[in-house]
């Protein structure tokens, strides 16, 4: 068992140079240690440019490998950019990151556009050593994506590394690599020696679980959602999983029970990762929510609190990040607030959801009150309460109860009209799934709509 | 109206809602279900939409879990559940 050196702060110096199995499969090919290293000599005197700078990368799941690979250890902080990112909101995190370039892969070249320093720009660098921060968006539960900094030896702190475990796993990668859960997997894969499956980015879900069968894969990390979709795909009699993990939503009974019996040979267990904490906490039992003697004794790596409103506060044995975005609250213990709400069952917690009321639909955040303002635009009701409706698919589903203009409204051409103007205007996941009509609805004191 | 047509009725709702289009010719006993056009969100509304007007949900009623591959298995959870509602 190793952990990693206190003393070496370099990604690339610790993945295993290994020439007989690949560290990465895509779609067309298979990277070894050697194709790693080719692009890293090629790319050193690019890489002098970026000693010490702040750094934005993009690019596919593969080509983010090889962007963390070659700029750890070289760049003051790396920060991950998601795909799927709009430029206003690009704009603001290079300012608050302080990024002086944004680093490209193209081909096998090492590629990079100079930023013009802003004025408002706050220097985050102040990097110890070498160790270089790794700057993660999360999807903001409050609507607005928030920037934590990680770094490679605050990310691996609770993982083991056995190579001769290591060797045999062929991790299937279902996150994409700008995710905190994608990160922990890639580094879980390349720092034990094992092999990691990256799909195609244009693959369709029977693409991918075609390509983690053809590949021998026998570990994955993914939502309870990725699963349920799995067990409904024929290929899945094909993958002969050894290490199964559920993270990213709640992972309920029926799930963990249906991979049991599928996987009896699998190692299952769900994972509880707070972004804002850091890491989280991994729960093998195979019983849904968490054993109450983690409150009691803490687990590895970290302490845990429930609040009056039943609010699960975490707090890291050692502070492993700083937090850029100022709106992560912790308190005078050091206990971070994790926004998530629990409930004591019978010596154990189980997971409500979150206190914002935020829906989390099959991985994905739907936040009531966008849903609500977007719907009162249709101009079709007068008032709207938006809330998770929970289903055995996605987790949760949205609901909305709906006040219409008129109370004589015919009900059923009331929920056609909604649901054409949802179609045409709201994003698919966020979609109320179900309509309800109702008279009146929960104000809390403060005149707003009541949540819980 | 049978089950089977209620689900083929839903289903082509949830479509259309969707935006989404059937990729086969038509809902077969044979047909995978995350290959016939629906998503799965779509499934999951159509789930949803089919508690709403049958008034059970075999999903939450089943002792060990099934998640099921093909419509027919689908319709199967549906027909075998029909009498356990209350």
């Amino acid at each position: 068992m190793r952990r990693i050196d206190r003393a070496l702060t370099n990604f690339w110096d610790h993945i295993v140079a290994e020439s007989e199995r690949p560290l990465v499969v895509t779609a067309g090919e298979a990277l070894y240690h050697s194709d790693f290293l080719r692009i890293r000599t090629g790319s050193e005197h690019v890489l002098l440019k970026l000693r010490g700078k702040a750094v934005a990368i993009s690019g596919t799941d593969a080509e983010l490998i090889h962007l963390l690979l070659l700029l750890d250890g070289t760049a003051s902080s790396i920060l991950l950019l998601p795909n799927d990112m709009q430029t206003d909101q690009k704009e603001e995190f290079f300012g608050q990151c302080g990024i002086e370039a944004e680093a490209t892969l193209v081909g096998e070249e090492l590629e990079v556009n100079k930023i013009p320093a802003s004025s408002e720009t706050l220097k985050l660098s102040d990097t110890k050593g070498g160790r270089t921060d790794w700057i993660i968006p999360t999807s903001g539960t409050s609507g607005t994506p928030k920037l934590v900094a990680h770094n490679l030896k605050s990310l691996t702190r609770t993982t083991k590394f056995n190579r001769e475990v290591g060797r045999d796993i062929r991790w299937g990668l279902s996150y994409s690599i700008s995710r905190f859960a994608g990160i922990q997997i890639m580094l879980q894969s390349l720092l034990s020696g094992s092999t990691l499956l990256v799909a195609s980015p244009e693959a369709s879900f029977s693409e991918k679980a075609d390509f983690f069968a053809t590949n021998h894969c026998n570990a994955i990390s993914a939502t309870p959602t990725f699963w349920r979709k799995l067990l409904m795909v024929n290929h899945e009699s094909d993958l002969n999983l050894k290490v199964i993990t559920l993270g990213g939503e709640i992972a309920d009974q029926q799930i963990l029970n249906a991979l049991s019996k599928k996987y009896p040979e699998a190692r299952i267990t769900h994972i509880y990762a707070s972004t804002e904490a850091g890491v989280g906490f991994a729960v093998r039992d195979h019983l849904e929510g968490f054993p109450a003697a983690f409150v009691r004794d803490g687990v590895e790596g970290a302490e845990l609190k429930i609040e009056q409103d039943g609010t699960l506060r975490i707090k890291p044995h050692t502070a492993n990040q700083k937090f850029i975005s100022t709106d992560i609250d912790v308190d005078a213990d050091g206990f971070i607030d994790t926004g998530d709400l629990v409930e004591e069952k019978s010596d154990r917690y189980v997971f409500l959801g979150r206190r914002s009321g935020s829906i989390n639909v099959g991985g994905n955040k739907v936040m009531p009150e966008e849903v609500e303002n977007l719907l009162l635009k249709s101009g079709l009701l007068k008032g709207v309460k938006v809330y998770g409706k929970a289903n055995p698919i996605m987790g949760n589903l949205v609901s909305a109860d709906v006040i219409p203009n008129s109370a004589s409204q015919d009900q059923k051409i009331l929920k056609k009209e909604l649901k054409s103007y949802c179609s045409a205007n709201i994003e698919s996941f966020k979609r109320p799934a179900f309509f309800k009509v109702v008279s009146d609805f929960d104000l809390n004191a403060s005149g707003k709509i009541s949540r819980n | 109206m049978d089950i089977r047509n209620h689900i083929i009725s839903t289903y082509n709702e949830v479509l259309s809602y969707t935006d989404a289009e059937l990729q086969v010719e038509e809902l077969a006993n044979d047909t995978v279900l995350l290959e016939s056009g629906l998503d799965s969100l779509g499934f999951a509304t159509l789930v949803a939409e089919l508690e709403e007007e049958l008034g059970y949900d075999p999903f939450v009623m089943m002792d060990e879990p099934i998640y099921p591959t093909t419509f027919g298995e689908f319709v199967e959870l549906y027909e075998t559940y029909k009498d356990e509602k209350n």
